[in-house]
């Protein structure tokens, strides 16, 4: 078994940490294997099993990739759209204002 | 646009925060951001740390630093012990001495900035308003972001100088902000090279 890829916890988790892992994946979010040739995926939002050799694990590795990419943009978008939605009033400082509160920011360095 | 259902598909605001914090953005009174510091988790994204060294390079090219409160700006994932070297912080007016000062120089323009401030509705700027831990309200500046030692975040929060934490909501305006000033999407006037030249 190659395991050359597999990282396991999140790019944002605190416990998150690479392993070397298995080829042809890119990312488990939330992954949690254990010892013993069982490995077990049962946390994060995009995939949910467990895994019980080798051969299928490899397998599964490419799906989760494949999911996760779609919900990740999916989720991005969606992101996006609540942001600009909920701030559509919010604008840039006038030139007055950025002015204004630079000076008032160096004031306090005097 | 459903605002619901955008929070619920964006995997940022858990489902069942959804409701309420939809409710609260469209409070327009923002008591709801701040609260006291954790005491489940002593490093929080969004926390107000008191007399920490901010750092700015002023027009001649000198670097000037003092003591001010001031936002976290990294992930709690990357505020963990020696998880990091460097902490990036956004310094935090005093409302009060800020509304001051701008009133001070014309008026007018003070007002109109000052209610949009207030209404949390500048992009650089998150308005905090007057609670136990800042009595006289706050400005976080998401201009003057600069970067210190984590060492000398450490000792702040060794030597309790945490002010404040975000709320659940609150968290959320703080990312919500961070997206619209820093990662909102480029207008499509703008055009870049498609590739690189190697």
């Amino acid at each position: 078994m190659n395991l050359s890829d597999i990282r396991l916890g999140s790019l944002g988790s605190r416990w998150g940490r690479r392993l070397p892992a298995v080829s042809g994946f890119n990312e488990i979010i939330g992954a949690q294997i254990t010892l013993g040739g069982v490995a077990s995926i049962d946390q994060g939002p995009f995939a949910f099993g467990a895994i019980a050799n080798p051969i299928e694990l490899q397998f599964q590795t490419h799906s989760i990739t494949a999911r996760y990419s779609d919900e990740y943009q999916s989720n991005s978008l969606a992101w996006l759209a609540f942001t600009r939605e909920a701030l559509k009033d919010s604008r840039p400082m006038t030139d007055w204002e950025r002015k204004a509160s630079a000076d008032f920011f160096w004031s306090q360095f005097d | 646009m459903d605002l619901e259902r955008a929070a619920r598909e964006s995997g940022v605001v858990r489902p069942e925060h959804v409701t309420q914090l939809i409710r609260s953005l469209k409070l327009r009174d923002y008591r709801w951001i701040v609260c006291n510091p954790s005491s489940a988790e002593p490093r929080l994204q969004g926390d107000l740390i008191l007399q920490i060294p901010v750092a700015v390079i002023d027009p001649a090219g000198k670097a000037r630093s003092r003591n001010l409160t001031a936002m976290v700006l990294n992930n709690a994932c990357d505020l963990q012990s020696g998880r990091s070297e460097f902490i990036s912080l956004a310094p935090v007016e005093d409302f009060s001495a800020f509304s001051e000062a701008m009133l001070n120089k014309d008026r007018d323009q003070a007002r109109q900035y000052l209610n949009s401030l207030q209404a949390n509705q500048i992009d650089e700027l998150l308005y905090l308003q007057r609670s136990p831990q800042l009595p006289n309200g706050g400005v976080v500046r998401f201009d003057l972001i600069s970067s210190l030692s984590a060492t000398v975040y450490e000792s702040a929060i060794a030597g309790s100088r945490r002010l404040a934490s975000l709320t659940q909501n609150g968290f959320y305006l703080l990312l919500m902000k961070l997206t619209h000033f820093l990662a909102r999407p480029e207008s499509a006037e703008i055009v870049r090279d498609s590739q690189a030249q190697l």
